[in-house]
């Protein structure tokens, strides 16, 4: 049973009360746990925010200035997708007439007077966390369904260097993605690309893959492209500006580099690689800091860093421990240990500009191939606004992606193109990543979205199971 | 079938017991066998069921080059079967297992899920017939069993696909090795490299096909171009110091044998940079003397070994290119056995023992896996001089 990763979802919570006051400790806390909270101040107000928002919780007093609590429970109970709303009553005046009304119905949760913060909080998260991620939820995994799913976004092949393919495309991709690239000429075979960087111009994202990892019938288009002559391959675009406490590890690496033309400028100190990048920033082709501690000198560091001037500002590859930090197309973290062949290539990428590239590509007159870049992932649930699925790498929020899967077939259009709207490490696993997608389209609401998926499940399914034996 | 990932422990490290433990549940249909000594190594190597190889070290210690090597002469360079565990590789350490193709390094703490990956990818990629990792396996079980056929099969199979991917390449390259087809196998080689410049592995095998092939000058283009990204490798240092001697360079082969003892002077394949010293250097009766200390030669020495002795049975001096043949095929690697054999058989030949000359062709069928077109027609004749020396003895007597 796949387990949804703590802060990957966010939750909606409802706020219905009868005095604005009421509702601002309750924002707060809320707030504390990463909730997105809507505050109404009349049941007329509620039931037209619920009905838009599908919230995960709502939390109610029980007399309100055009109702009840009750009024509330009944007019949800009568809703068919809505029913489910889980409802935490807080029954302020403790009146008879006030319990016999709650008492009939079953809500989801009481508080007899104003609760403390703390036993605000507990309730709260109890009921939140008694749905994987939301009321309105369908578990692939619990299911029979196929769970299996692919995971697509465009790009376009617009050249290669002696030893990087280039693709311009909406997303970064992961040095642990394997990513297939399918042309959308047939004429042109399918390619298997790993070990990606990225770098960023005006234009966009340049994807960027080792020649000599690219693999498939697809090689054959590669090998025959024009090869582009840019900046890095010259002497002066391959200086590499070290920081490493440890003086061996820094010879030793200056040592295996040569052999592949690069020339390592060693500093002891965080102070001394900022010195060097302060005196030449354009002599160097990249930096790459062996570690980076959270201290005095690494704040210093960053400050030269984010004000020496864009235009010449090499890009930095920190080698890290952490799982959890992301690359970009400036900032590039190496999971340590690493070996000889993930770290050149990385080099490799690192010495290559994005208007250099760009300029060449243009000289070249290249016109370039549109691929759809392709990855097998999972599908693990969907709820009212899209849901999470688990790639083997982590795709950057804000990024858009085409999930294909026999049940998405029934609704066509509708996971063309979801929003990766945030991403968290699978709780179990190293190398697994969970995705939170959105795919409400504009102009849809939640409703209408979430009973499109429920027919459409149901009808998937149906056509699905087994026939029953003669 | 089931598979065997082999981790090969020799610092005994106790902080990986615990880890141990928790590998037997992982995948029913892969094994985790922990090797904790170089000896039980070596025996698990020769397991059919042999497909990944996981190392725990904190150098580059003799024993964990051992492994690697053993590794690469039965199995190949598969990268996405190989893997390291160290907490922190320095960058010689880094270099070195590079060479061998080792590019997932994993620290201590995470090695169990870092191996439940690693296991994930080894049954995918061998469930997949259309990989080269399924074709390497095939083609070791074939070298260990000397079965032909499935040589052929692998080699085959991958040649199709050689200009896709280096991996198949490299593969299409060791079946024709294995077979004998060295030309083409310089080929493949070749293909593997230029796909994949940073094929350390490739281009050090390239080297010594190229040897062997005759292209001297191009091998030694090509060395020099390794050593200066990692001097550190005695295996292909000794390959450079052959081919130093082969082009008659001995400066610079001594200059380079000098280099390699002052690194490691234990190493093994120093012996054979000696002997090919001493071999071109004409002291043959030294040179004899070490040999019998090699061990895993491969396909540059069997070949230099097996001109020589090609010299000597033609020059009349069939008695100790017999010897000769005989000291050499204790030290070869087992899939170039076969061929000493068929030199024995024709040194036995020139002898007139042609009954002799019969065992060795016996030898050679099993060791090659099955009959060939020249070992045949050997037999025929073999048997036909025998019959013929019986006929001409009766008539005599």
């Amino acid at each position: 049973m796949t387990t949804i990763a703590k802060g990957l979802i966010q939750h909606t919570v409802v706020i219905l009360v009868a005095k604005k006051e009421r509702a601002i400790t309750m924002e707060a806390l809320l707030s504390k746990i990463s909730c997105r909270v809507i505050t109404t101040l009349s049941l007329y107000d509620a039931l037209k925010t619920i009905s838009q928002e599908m919230p995960h919780l709502v939390i109610a007093d029980s007399e309100l200035p055009d109702g009840s609590a009750a009024n509330l429970y009944d007019r949800l109970e009568a809703h068919q997708i809505l029913k489910k709303t889980p409802i935490l009553v807080t029954i302020v005046k403790k009146t008879k007439e006030e319990l016999q009304a709650i008492s009939k119905r079953k809500f989801a949760g009481f508080f007899l007077g104003i609760p403390e913060p703390k036993q605000f909080l507990v309730k709260t998260l109890e009921i939140l966390s008694s749905t994987k991620s939301s009321p309105f939820y369908l578990d692939l995994d619990s299911s029979e369904a196929d769970a299996r799913l692919n995971v697509s976004f465009s790009g376009r092949v617009i050249g290669r260097t002696e030893d990087q393919l280039m693709i311009r495309s909406g997303a970064d991709v992961d040095a642990n993605a394997s990513l297939v690239c399918v042309p959308s000429d047939v004429k042109y075979s399918p390619i298997l690309v790993k070990s990606g960087n990225n770098m960023k111009d005006d234009e966009g994202i340049i994807n960027t893959f080792p020649i000599g990892k690219v693999a498939g019938k697809g090689r054959i288009w590669v090998d025959k492209m024009p090869s582009l002559k840019t900046a890095a391959a010259t002497t002066q675009k391959r200086t590499l500006l070290y920081y490493d406490p440890s003086i061996e590890r820094a010879v030793q690496l200056a040592e295996v580099l040569k052999g592949y033309e690069i020339e390592l400028n060693h500093a002891q100190t965080l102070n001394r690689a900022a010195a060097a990048l302060k005196a030449k920033p354009d002599s160097l082709g990249c930096i790459f800091l062996y570690e980076l501690m959270n201290d005095a000198s690494s704040i210093e560091w960053k400050k030269v860093y984010d004000t020496s001037p864009q235009g010449t500002r090499p890009p930095m590859i920190i080698g890290t421990n952490s799982l959890n930090n992301r690359s970009s197309a400036e900032t590039k973290y190496i999971q340590k240990p690493f070996g000889l062949g993930p770290l050149i290539e990385t080099l490799e990428a690192c010495f290559e500009r994005a208007e250099d590239v760009t300029t060449e590509v243009n000289k070249s007159g290249y016109a370039g191939i549109d691929v759809q870049y392709q990855a097998p992932g999972k599908l693990v649930c969907l709820d009212e606004i899209g849901g999470v699925f688990q790639v083997k790498f982590p795709l950057v929020p804000g990024s858009k992606v085409k999930l294909s899967h026999a049940l998405f077939k029934l609704m066509p259009n509708d996971f063309d193109e979801v929003l990766v709207a945030n991403i968290v490490k699978e709780p179990n696993m190293v190398d697994t990543w969970q995705i939170r997608f959105e795919a409400l389209k504009a102009g849809t609401s939640k409703t209408k979205h979430w009973e499109k998926i429920s027919k459409a499940w149901d009808q998937y399914i149906k056509s699905n199971q087994a026939p029953e034996a003669s | 079938m089931a598979w065997k990932i082999l981790i090969a422990d020799f610092m005994k490290d106790p902080e990986m017991d615990p880890f141990y433990d928790q590998l037997t549940e992982i995948d029913s249909e892969i094994h985790f066998t922990v090797s904790r000594s170089i000896e039980d190594f070596s025996v698990h190597m020769e397991s059919t069921e042999l497909v990944s190889l996981v190392v725990v070290a904190k150098d580059f210690t003799p024993e964990v080059e051992t492994a690697y090597r053993q590794y690469q002469q039965h199995i190949g360079c598969l990268p996405d079967f190989l893997a390291l565990i160290c907490d922190e590789p320095n960058p010689r350490f880094m270099v070195s297992v590079f060479e061998f193709g080792v590019e997932n390094i994993m620290r201590k703490d995470q090695c169990v899920e870092k191996l439940r990956t690693l296991a994930e990818k080894v049954k995918t990629s061998l469930a997949d017939t259309s990989t080269p990792e399924h074709h390497a396996i095939k083609l070791a079980l074939g070298m260990k069993t000397s079965n032909q056929t499935l040589i052929a099969e692998a080699g085959n199979a991958m040649r199709t696909i050689a200009g896709e991917d280096y991996r198949a390449a490299y593969v299409a390259g060791r079946a024709l090795e294995a077979q004998g087809v060295y030309g083409e196998a310089e080929l493949a080689y070749r293909k593997a490299c230029s796909i994949n410049k940073m094929f350390r592995a490739g281009s050090s095998t390239l080297a010594e096909t190229l040897m062997v092939t005759g292209k001297i000058d191009e091998a030694v283009l090509l060395l020099e171009k390794l050593e200066k990204s990692n001097p550190r490798d005695i295996a292909r240092k000794s390959t450079l110091i052959a081919a130093y001697t082969e082009q008659g360079q001995p400066e610079k082969a001594a200059k380079a044998l000098a280099e390699a003892m002052a690194i490691n002077p234990e190493h093994p394949k120093l012996i054979e940079a000696k002997v090919n010293v001493m071999l071109a250097e004409g002291k043959l009766a030294e040179a004899f003397n070490l040999i019998p200390k090699m061990e895993n030669a491969g396909i540059l020495f069997a070949s230099r070994l097996n001109d020589m002795g090609i010299q000597l049975s033609k020059s009349g001096k069939a008695k100790h290119a017999l010897a000769l043949y005989n000291k050499a095929h204790k030290i070869v690697r087992t899939d170039l056995k076969y061929k000493l054999s068929m030199n024995c058989a024709l040194a036995c030949r020139r002898l007139g023992d042609f009954e002799m000359a019969l065992k060795y062709l016996a030898r050679c069928k099993k060791e090659f896996g099955r009959s060939y077109e020249k070992l045949d027609q050997l037999i025929i004749a073999t048997k036909g001089a025998i019959e013929m020396k019986a006929k001409n003895s009766s008539e005599a007597s």
